[in-house]
C-alpha cells in the first residue's frame, strides 16, 4: 500500500523551478527521507503534498486521495511539522493545543494525551515565550500527532536543535514509526537520514538524482552516505554545468 | 438532512475555533489593546471635547417668521441668546436638527406690531429631541424672559411634543452626525487595524499553514477573523453607544446598522491583510485607507464638491453607512430606503468577503 505517490509533479515560480517532474513513491509505514541542500524544492514539494500550494503540473496522491481534488479527504489524514516554528508565541501550550483540537473537533483529554507523550504536560500552562527551541519542537511534534494522523510530514525537525535534543526529536520519530505512521522526512543531516530512514531520495535543484535504501545508496556510491550524497549531488552539477 | 446539520456545525465550530483563539490572543495582543483603548479615547473626546472648547457661547435661538412680522428693530435687544430668523420652514427645522448645543425654535404667527396691550403673545416652541425637560424648561423660561423685556407684552411659549428629529436623508451637522461620525471613527479603527493585522501576524508566523493543513479551509479562517474583529469592535462600541444612548430612538435598527457597519469595514481590513506581508506596512496602510473610509463622510455634509461628484459620494459605502446609522436616530425612518441601503451594504460586503478570498487563494496556489 502506498502512502503517498507523485507522478512527473511540478512547481514554478515564474522563471524559476523549484520543483522539476519528480517521481517518486513511499510506502505505508515507512520513514522516507527526502534530502537535499538548501532551495532543493524539499519543502515545495511537502507544500504541495499537504495542500498548502498547488503544482504546476504533475500528480500526487497522499493516503490514496489526490492532491488537488481530494484535498479535504487528506486532511485528517496528515500531520505536519513545519521548519519554522509556527505557534502562537502569546498563548500557552495548552492554548495551542486546544486550538488544533476544535479544529478537529476532538476530546479534550487527547490534549493531555500528546502532552504527556512529548514530556510537556508539567510546563503546558506556561506561555510559550518561556519556552526553549526544543520544548517548541516537541510542543509541534504534539500537535502534529494531535487527531492520530496516518501519515507525518516532518521538514527539517532537528535543525537548529541541540545535539541532546535532536536525538530526543529522533527517537520519537523512530518510536512514531513503529507506531506503524508513515514519515516523509525532509533534512540536510545525512547521519540522521542513515539512521531513521528505511529509504531515501535526494533532490538536487528540484530533481530527484537518486532514491533508494541509505544502505544500496553507500554500497554504489561510497562508505557513509555523506560521500554518497556528495558524489551524487556533484555528479549533478557537473552534468547541469556540461548541459 | 442531518448530514447538512451535522456539515453546518462542523464548520461552525471551526469558524468558532478560529474566532476564539483571536479573541484569547487578543487580549494579549498590543495592537489589538491599543486599537481599543484608542477607540475608546476617541470616544471620550469626542463626547467631552466640544463642551470643554465651546466655553460660554450663547444657546441659540431659531425664530420662524414666515409672514415677515419680525423687523431688525424687533431683534437688537436679543443680549441672552445667539438668534437666527428663518423665513422658510425647512431651513427652521434644518437649524434645530443642526445643532449640537440646547437650542430653541420659534414659530411667529401674529404680527407683533398690531398686538393688543398686555394680551399675552404665544409661540409655538420647537426643541431638538435629544433636549432634556431640564433643559428645555430654563431654554423656555430664559426667551420668555428675553422677549418680553423686548416685545413689552407678555410671552408664552408653547411646547406640546414639538420636538424636532433628524431624518434619514438629512446631511445637518449636529449632534445626531456627531454621534454617526463618532461610531464610524470607532469602527473604522478597529476594522482598519485589527483586521489586517490578524492576518498579517498570522501570515508573518506561518501559523496560517498550520491552520491551512488542518481541517479549516480559507472561507473557515476568514470567517473566524471576521468575527474576532466583530467581538472586539462590538465591545468598544458598546461603549460608544453608551455616550450616544438618550439619541437613540430605535435600537433595534441601530444596532443592525452597527453590525453592517462593522462588515463594511472589517471587509476591506481583512483584503488589506491578505494584500499585506508585515505589520510596518500595516502602520502605513491604515492611513491611506482612513482617507476613502472617512473623508467622503465629511464632504457628503459640507457638499461642497459638483453634484456629478456628490451623486457619487453619496453612494459611498460610509456614507451610505453613515445614513443607515441615522436611521436609529429618526422618528419614522422609512424603512424601504433603509431596507435597500442595508442590501448595497451587504453585497458590498460580499463582495469584498469573495475579491479576499480570491486574492489569500491565489497567494496559496502560486506557493506566496
Amino acid at each position: 500500500m502506498k502512502a503517498i505517490t507523485t507522478t512527473n509533479l511540478t512547481k514554478k515560480f515564474s522563471d524559476l523551478i523549484a520543483v522539476d517532474e519528480i517521481s517518486f513513491s513511499v510506502n505505508s509505514g515507512e520513514i522516507f527521507g527526502f534530502l537535499g541542500p538548501n532551495g532543493a524544492g524539499k519543502t515545495t514539494t511537502i507544500r504541495m503534498l499537504t495542500g498548502q500550494m498547488h503544482p504546476s503540473s504533475g500528480e500526487a496522491t497522499v493516503a490514496g486521495y489526490d492532491i488537488l481534488t481530494e484535498s479535504v479527504q487528506i486532511k485528517p489524514k496528515i500531520g505536519v511539522i513545519f521548519e519554522h516554528q509556527n505557534l502562537y508565541e502569546r498563548l500557552t501550550a495548552r492554548d495551542n493545543l486546544n486550538f488544533m483540537r476544535q479544529l478537529y473537533g476532538l476530546e479534550r483529554s487527547r490534549v493531555d494525551q500528546v502532552l504527556e507523550l512529548v514530556g510537556l504536560k508539567d510546563r503546558a500552562n506556561e506561555k510559550l515565550k518561556k519556552y526553549s527551541k526544543g520544548m517548541k519542537q516537541r510542543l509541534l511534534i504534539a500537535r502534529a500527532l494531535l487527531h492520530e494522523p496516518e501519515i507525518l510530514f516532518m521538514d527539517e525537525p532537528t535543525v537548529g536543535l541541540d545535539p541532546v535534543i535532536a536525538n530526543e526529536i529522533r527517537n520519537l520519530i523512530s518510536q512514531l514509526s513503529r507506531d506503524g505512521r508513515t514519515i516523509f522526512l525532509t533534512t540536510h543531516y545525512m547521519e540522521e537520514a542513515d539512521r531513521l530512514c528505511d529509504r531515501v531520495a535526494i533532490i538536487y535543484h528540484g530533481r530527484i538524482i537518486a532514491s533508494d535504501t541509505p544502505g544500496k545508496l553507500k554500497e554504489k556510491h561510497g562508505p557513509t552516505l555523506e560521500d554518497a550524497y556528495i558524489k551524487l549531488t556533484e555528479h549533478s552539477m557537473e552534468r547541469s554545468v556540461l548541459r | 438532512m442531518n448530514n447538512k446539520l451535522s456539515k453546518f456545525l462542523q464548520n461552525f465550530r471551526i469558524i468558532l475555533a478560529i474566532a476564539w483563539k483571536d479573541i484569547l490572543d487578543g487580549w494579549k495582543n498590543r495592537v489589538t489593546l491599543t486599537s481599543v483603548i484608542t477607540s475608546l479615547f476617541l470616544v471620550i473626546f469626542y463626547h467631552y471635547m466640544p463642551d470643554l472648547t465651546r466655553g460660554d457661547v450663547l444657546p441659540l435661538m431659531v425664530i420662524f417668521d414666515p409672514f415677515g412680522f419680525v423687523n431688525h428693530e424687533d431683534t437688537v435687544g436679543i443680549s441672552d441668546f445667539n438668534y437666527r430668523v428663518e423665513r422658510s420652514e425647512s431651513a427652521f427645522l434644518h437649524n434645530l436638527r443642526d445643532m449640537e448645543t440646547p437650542v430653541i425654535g420659534l414659530v411667529i404667527e401674529d404680527d407683533l406690531h398690531h398686538l393688543k396691550p398686555n394680551s399675552p403673545l404665544i409661540l409655538q416652541g420647537y426643541f431638538p429631541y435629544w433636549m432634556k425637560s431640564a433643559q428645555i424648561t430654563s431654554i423656555k423660561t430664559s426667551a420668555e424672559m428675553t422677549l418680553e423685556k423686548i416685545w413689552g407684552s407678555p410671552i408664552e411659549i408653547n411646547q406640546d411634543e414639538k420636538f424636532v428629529y433628524p431624518v434619514m436623508d438629512d446631511y445637518a451637522y449636529g449632534k445626531t452626525f456627531l454621534a454617526t461620525a463618532g461610531l464610524l471613527i470607532q469602527l473604522a479603527i478597529m476594522g482598519l487595524s485589527m483586521a489586517p493585522q490578524l492576518i498579517v501576524e498570522e501570515k508573518e508566523s506561518q501559523t496560517l499553514q498550520a491552520v491551512v493543513v488542518s481541517p479549516a479551509n480559507l472561507s473557515h479562517f476568514l470567517l473566524g477573523k471576521t468575527l474576532a474583529v466583530l467581538f472586539y469592535t462590538f465591545l468598544t462600541t458598546a461603549i460608544g453607544l453608551f455616550f450616544v444612548r438618550s439619541l437613540i430612538i430605535h435600537w433595534g435598527l441601530t444596532l443592525a446598522s452597527l453590525l453592517l457597519g462593522m462588515l463594511t469595514i472589517i471587509t476591506p481590513g481583512i483584503l488589506l491583510g491578505a494584500l499585506l506581508e508585515s505589520k510596518q506596512q500595516i502602520h502605513v496602510w491604515i492611513w491611506v485607507m482612513f482617507i476613502p473610509v472617512i473623508l467622503p463622510i465629511f464632504f457628503s455634509v459640507v457638499r461642497i464638491l459638483p453634484d456629478n461628484v456628490m451623486n457619487f459620494i453619496d453612494w459611498w459605502p460610509t456614507v451610505a453607512l453613515s445614513r443607515l446609522l441615522r436611521a436609529g436616530f429618526t422618528l419614522n425612518p422609512p424603512l424601504n430606503t433603509y431596507g435597500s441601503e442595508a442590501i448595497y451594504l451587504l453585497s458590498f460586503c460580499l463582495v469584498f468577503f469573495g475579491i479576499t478570498m480570491w486574492t489569500i487563494r491565489r497567494q496559496m496556489v502560486n506557493g506566496a
